[in-house]
């Protein structure tokens, strides 16, 4: 029977998961909730854990020509108090869980648990950020929306592990993100809908739409976005009801036990209409 | 690698490598520390609340293998502290404590926050103790209680 293991170095991390199959347990706020059992037994894990939480080389943030790199294990609180965190994901971290939860969770467990409702995963689709995958033999660099394939899938294969997320630090025009659900210190998404707007030269540069909970993952509609580059904000605010009837279409909203379709779909479209007319408000005013 | 080292409440102790055991079940079946509670189990209402390294962390979803090397305090370790009798003060004297199962937490919460934050806002006092669920006093007395902790308290907490 392999033994739990926690690891010290990097090296070692990658080295075991080379070796045998491992649970990789960072923050461990999903995780540990998920493999809950009763009061006073231990959690059942089914597979040997790998924790990563001594791994100094993991912790961190620089940032480099316009990138922020920050470590696969650094904190939740950690990224919302760096200075040159994006104010959109500062803004989206704030409405995650609460202190004790945000000192323990990380982005790269929010990533690779690939909920549908996973608040920075909207955010960071939004931020084009990508994420950093490495195994004891190569390193390579994806999107984020690359990595979650459904629900609780990631094309992660078995020895490989997230190190970083790199977030092009680009400043919006104009950002929101808006979040709906219950309680806020523990309320699962119902949807969440995080938008970007970078203007150059009067036009659309930059149009990214992300929304969270509506289906089986976080869904950006790309080819509806791109057509929204090139042209003006008078355009924006023109076409803009039937730029939501295609989006909501595209984006088909699902029923579950949080929530149904039709409001799911009611909600996604005046979701989009606040950041729309926000925007326009905000660059006319 | 047969044992997992760390201080609980400023004591050096050597606890058997039980990596995913969870830090709440060691601290209450093993140490005797009652203090912090097990409410939900799933880190949503407090009352499980530690200080790890100064900083809050539910007890419930924290693995052993999480503490290692670190300071651990609990409610119980904090008592001696002179900031803990300004925080008790102050809940007694806004009435913040009724049938008192979630007022571990909420002091943990409290003394967490004002660590950081030794001058907060009523927002950051919302935030502060956003984890922590209370089924009585409905919140208002335990922000009115930290507010007048912060307000009698000298920082360094
Ligand atoms: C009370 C409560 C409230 C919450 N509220 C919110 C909320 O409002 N919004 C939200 O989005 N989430 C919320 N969450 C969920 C959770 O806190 C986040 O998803 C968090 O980001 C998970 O990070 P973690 O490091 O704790 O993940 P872990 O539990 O450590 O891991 C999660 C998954 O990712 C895998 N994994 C972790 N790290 C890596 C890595 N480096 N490489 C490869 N795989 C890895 C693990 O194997 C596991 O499958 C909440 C959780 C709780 C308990
Ligand atoms: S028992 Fe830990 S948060 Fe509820
Ligand atoms: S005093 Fe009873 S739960 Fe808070």
């Amino acid at each position: 029977m392999v033994e739990h293991v926690i690891a010290r170095s990097l090296d070692e991390a990658l080295d075991c998961l080379n070796q045998h199959e491992y649970t990789i347990l960072s923050g461990g706020t999903d995780h540990m909730v998920q493999k809950r059992s009763w009061a006073g037994t231990k959690p059942l894990f089914t597979k040997p854990v790998l924790f990563l939480h001594q791994v100094k080389e993991l912790y961190g943030i620089k940032v480099d020509s316009n990138v922020m790199e920050i470590g696969a294990m650094t904190s939740m609180t950690c990224i919302e108090e760096h200075p040159q965190t994006p104010t959109i994901l500062k803004e989206c971290i704030r409405q995650i869980a609460s202190p004790g939860i945000r000192n323990a969770a990380t982005l790269a467990g929010n990533i690779a648990n690939a909920s549908p409702a996973a608040d920075a995963v909207c955010v960071l689709i939004a931020l084009h950020a990508k994420v950093v995958i490495s195994s004891a033999n190569h390193t390579y660099e994806t999107f984020v929306e690359q990595v979650i394939t459904g629900p609780r899938k990631t094309i992660l294969k078995q020895n490989e592990m997230i190190t970083a997320i790199h977030i092009p630090l680009l400043v919006p025009t104009f950002h929101a993100f808006y979040k709906v659900g219950g309680r806020m210190a523990d309320a699962i998404s119902k949807i969440s809908l995080a938008g970007f707007i970078y203007i150059h030269n009067g036009k659309i540069a930059e149009f990214r739409l992300c929304f969270g909970a509506v289906g089986p993952k976080v869904i950006r509609n790309v080819e509806q976005d791109f057509a929204m580059l090139g042209k003006d904000i008078e355009y924006l605010a023109m076409e803009m009801d039937s730029y939501i009837d295609s989006y909501i279409e595209a984006i088909s909203p699902i029923d579950d036990q949080r929530s149904t379709k039709e409001y799911r779909q009611m909600v996604a479209k005046n979701l989009i209409k606040k950041f729309i007319l926000s925007f326009v408000e905000a660059t006319n005013g | 690698m047969n044992e997992i080292r760390f201080w609980l409440n400023g004591k050096e102790v050597h606890h058997p490598y039980e990596p995913t055991k969870r830090l709440l079940d060691v601290l209450r079946d093993h140490y005797s520390l009652t203090g912090a509670k097990e409410g939900c189990g799933e880190g949503e209402c407090g009352a499980c609340s530690v200080l790890i390294d100064s900083l809050i962390y539910p007890a419930c979803i924290t693995p052993l293998a999480h503490v290692s090397n670190a300071q651990v305090y609990t409610i119980e370790g904090i008592k001696t502290l002179p900031s803990y009798a300004i925080i008790e003060e102050a809940f007694i004297e806004e009435g913040a404590v009724q049938c008192g199962i979630c007022t571990p937490g909420m002091v943990m919460a409290t003394l967490a926050l004002l660590k950081k934050t030794p001058h907060p806002t009523l927002e950051q006092i919302k935030d502060g103790i956003s984890g922590n669920l209370c089924r009585c006093t409905g919140y208002n007395m335990i922000v009115k209680a930290v507010l007048r902790a912060s307000l009698k308290g000298e920082s360094p907490w």
